[in-house]
């Protein structure tokens, strides 16, 4: 039998699939279509300052990457091509994602365990932001601008639950923040946070 | 408690004192002060200068400034309910301070003067409450500025967030930033990109692939992350990783968040339980993949060859295991792990814990320990900072604990104290305690929907009380989560409205006890009560055969152990003096119900028509049912005044507000002159 609590979020679950559907199909036609999958070479760099080795989160944060800040606005959209990306300074990261840069635009690639389950802005402007997947990886890139004034949180949810209820959970929260007369962007990136 | 290199400042709660004291080497501490505030002091900060320190009184409502030369006040402000937290900015010129029931902050300018105060609007967790109650807030009980005091750190519970106990909201970090005085947090702006056609029919292919991914946020739903603390009751910054440390008073923890993120409750670094190992996994277990359902969450369970170090997942379910339906376990051999889950009862051993309700938090100075008091077993908790890795396992699983005194307390209300304060009994509370609602067995100053079951239609049986489920909401609109918020605009009425009520000096009398006086004595409301925690059908709480014991401690704790609000122990003035006449004339009858003798009740249940304010304050939709049955038992009166709102669905805002529209349902009142009900209202702030 299933609990009080549990039927409201089966509840909440057929809900959000409904309107997930709904809110796939308002979205026929609209920009950034046909972006092309990021080249493996790009993926196969971001194994500097943005990638993480060993276990846990690290809890001694990197400085800020004042390179970013030095580049000044390129464009309204994202990049197709993502050659020559470089790592990118992630002051908390996390083993489950990946960072890169291209002038001011950064690619997060998370891989959490799990069936991704949607992706959301939390907070921040949407403008240039663009969810893709990440077919060799295995997961998503979030990708976004950084630019002054930022304060954006992007959330990857995975499906977890068992036997007969499928929940989401909070597996990853990347947070890149700004403030005017700050030097850099601080990105943090907080892996499964149960 | 603050210290220096001369001094230890120690605030006492009643009477309200500041005691300054020195180290001595052969003595240990030596009062050196004392230093009258307003009663129930509580926080106390210190301006860089250390020329003067701040203090808050938590019943009283005040914050003072102390000259620590003269050693007085130089000046004390009226701040709303429940001043908690107090922090000074480093340059000295603006201090914050936090309050328990409210979302707001009170920002203090002018230290070096006479002080002023300034209420600051602080959004509640901005990113995840839901659109009807964005500002029900509660626990604020500390804030914490990072060194360069730009960002001001306020753990706390937003009840409107959208949590894995939907009921009780969601544990929270929310950031003021001190510049400007705004959230960190702020909504979203634009709309996200849509797909193309053939991206549409990949996503549409569930389970086949992950496909194209866009914004799904939809309607005000969230991703909803574990709780990361419950009753935040602490937390320090820890500069050498820029990161908070929270003492999770209900689960025995601390946790180590990211304070470098916008969200730092939902950037959990670190967790370091504090409740030893209750649990271990069966041996021979080597790698194990539990999916459980003991809060939504998943868990990890690694072992070295069922002998090695227990990875830090297993202690976080323990920790997080706080519905009580523990996870039993049984693995299959080899990777990937194949589990059986089955749901057991929960384990009997009430209150077991090395560290109760860890309610102090202090760094060293290299910031590579932490001491922890843990209030209900009377003891510090020394916590290694260094990497895992670092670590010997004995260290990683139990803390070292140093017992500070013997319980003073029986050891059946000793017992209470701990379960009061304990989120993760699965008998009793469901995730959240006695103590998440009522603070220090003070009331939360919340209104709640009280959702009731098919039993609770059957209110004429007086023995059949319903266990009934309650809904955070402080301003009346109808939520129900998980559906209801999800559809904006499609109100619906359900459930009635509670306030929370204080207990602290309220729960002598033998009974009967409940808002319709039908627990006959204590235990029996405690059991009652006990449901309200969870959304577990109700024979699971009710019927549930190891609660008895727990109701009688709990009762034995709530009598004993609890401390009521300091009382201001002088003459009435004039005008209380003509309220006191007011309230014994027998043309307004309020003692008629509200006896003095008998602490201002006479327990009997009464009719009581319900409130105009019902209709002025609750908009052009109503969004609770109306009360079925009016029959209200009489509350006690004692302590009244610091307990607003008022009324059982907290419509009247202040005392005054209640006797000016009471329109005689309770006693008569609309023969009264302006100045007699100021006064009346005078003087039940006495009471």
């Amino acid at each position: 039998m299933m609990s009080k609590e549990e039927g409201l979020r089966s509840m909440k679950l057929r809900a959000r699939w409904v309107a997930v559907v709904g809110a796939l199909g308002l979205g026929i036609g609209t920009a950034w279509a046909g972006a092309p999958d990021v080249p493996a070479g790009a993926t196969a760099s971001a194994s500097g300052p943005g990638a993480v080795s060993g276990s846990g989160a690290a809890l001694v944060p990197s400085a800020p990457d004042t390179a970013s800040a030095a580049a000044p606005p390129q464009s309204k959209t994202p990049p197709v091509s993502w050659e020559g990306a470089v790592p990118l300074e992630v002051a908390r990261p996390s083993e489950m994602c990946k960072a890169v840069r291209l002038g001011e635009w950064a690619r997060v690639t998370c891989s959490p365990p799990g069936f991704i389950m949607d992706i959301r802005l939390m907070a921040g402007s949407a403008d240039g932001v663009l969810f893709r997947e990440a077919k060799a990886e295995g997961g998503a890139h979030l990708i976004f601008p950084m630019r002054e004034g930022d304060r954006r949180e992007i959330c990857v949810s995975v499906q977890t639950g068992s036997g007969y209820t499928v929940e989401e959970d909070l597996a990853v929260v990347v947070s890149e923040v700004w403030l005017p007369g700050e030097p850099a962007p601080t990105i943090a990136i907080a892996g499964n946070p149960r | 408690m603050v210290v220096d290199a001369e001094r230890v400042l120690v605030t006492v709660r009643d009477p309200g004192l500041v005691l300054v004291m020195r180290p001595d080497a052969a003595a240990g501490l030596v009062e050196t002060a004392r230093i009258p505030v307003a009663a129930d002091a509580f926080g106390i900060a210190l301006t860089p200068d250390r020329a003067r320190a701040l203090v808050t009184s938590a019943w009283t409502h005040t914050v003072s400034a102390v000259d620590l030369a003269a050693n007085k006040v130089v000046f004390s402000l009226d701040v709303p309910r429940e001043p908690r937290g107090v922090v000074v900015s480093p340059d000295g010129k603006r201090a914050y301070v936090t309050h328990l029931t409210l979302p707001e902050l009170t920002r203090m300018d002018d230290l070096n003067g006479a002080g002023r105060v300034t209420k600051v609007p602080f959004a509640v967790a901005p990113l995840r409450s839901r659109e009807a109650a964005p500002e029900a807030a509660t626990l604020a009980y500390t804030g914490v500025l990072s060194p360069d005091g730009a960002r001001l750190f306020v753990p706390r519970r937003a009840l409107s967030g959208d949590g894995k106990r939907p009921w009780a909201g969601q544990p929270v970090v929310d950031v003021l930033l001190t510049g400007d005085d705004s959230s960190l947090a702020q909504p979203p702006t634009g709309r996200l990109p849509g797909y193309t056609t053939k991206e549409l029919e990949e996503a549409r292919t569930f389970g086949t692939g992950r496909g194209p991914f866009a914004d799904l946020t939809f309607g005000g739903g969230f991703p909803i992350a574990s709780e990361a603390f419950i009753q935040p009751r602490a937390a320090v910054y820890r500069s050498s990783t820029r990161t908070l440390l929270v003492a999770s008073e209900g689960t025995d923890a601390v946790v180590e968040l990211d304070a470098l993120a916008i969200e730092p409750g939902a950037h959990v670094l670190r967790r370091h339980p504090l409740r030893g190992r209750t649990w271990s996994p069966k041996a021979g277990l080597e790698r194990a993949l539990v999916i459980g359902r003991v809060d939504g969450s998943l868990y990890r369970i690694e072992t070295e060859d069922g002998q090695g170090p227990l990875a830090r997942d297993e202690t976080g379910l323990l920790n997080n295991a706080s519905s009580g339906i523990l996870i039993g376990i049984e693995r299959r051999k080899s990777p990937p792990a194949e589990m059986v889950i089955r749901q057991v009862m929960p384990d009997d051993s009430p209150g077991e814990t090395m560290c109760g309700a860890p309610t102090g938090l202090a760094l060293s100075v290299d910031e590579r320990t932490a001491w922890v008091l843990c209030r209900t077993t009377l003891g510090v908790a020394e916590i290694s900072l260094e990497p895992d890795k670092d670590l010997a396992r004995a260290q990683r699983i139990s803390p070292r604990v140093l017992k500070l005194e013997d319980d003073p307390l029986p050891a059946e209300a000793a017992l209470g104290r701990r379960l009061y304060f304990n989120a993760s009994d699965g008998t009793l509370s469901g995730g959240f305690a006695c103590a998440g609602c009522h603070p220090e067995g003070r009331d939360d100053g919340h209104v709640w929907q009280e959702l009731t079951d098919s039993q609770d239609e059957e209110r004429n049986d007086p023995k059949s009380e319903p266990c009934a489920t309650y809904l955070a909401t402080p301003t009346l609109p109808f939520f129900f989560p998980f559906v209801g918020t999800n559809f904006v605009g499609t109100p619906m009425q359900y459930g009635y409205t509670r306030q929370t009520p204080m207990l602290a000096g309220l729960l002598a009398a033998k009974g009967p006890f409940g808002w319709k006086g039908r627990s006959p004595d204590l235990p029996s409301r405690v059991m009652r009560g006990s449901s309200l925690h969870g959304w577990n059908l109700p024979e699971q709480f009710c019927g549930a055969s190891n609660m008895k014991a727990r109701a009688l401690a709990l009762a034995a704790f709530a009598r004993a152990g609890l401390f009521n609000p300091p009382r201001d122990e002088r003459p009435l003035t004039a005008e209380e003096e003509r309220g006191k006449a007011v309230f014994a004339d027998s043309k307004t009858g309020c003692q008629t119900c509200h006896v003095p003798a008998t602490g201002y009740t006479d327990r009997s249940v009464v009719p009581f028509a319900e409130s105009p304010l019902v209709f002025e304050k609750s908009g052009p939709v109503k969004r609770y049912e109306p009360e079925k049955d009016r029959m209200f038992k009489t509350p006690s009166l004692l302590f009244v005044g610091g307990t607003a709102p008022y009324f059982h669905d907290g419509t009247a805002a202040t005392l005054e507000e209640l006797i000016d529209k009471n329109r005689d349902r309770m006693g008569k009142t609309s023969h009264l002159s302006a100045d007699d009900k100021k006064a009346l209202a005078a003087f039940l702030r006495t009471l």
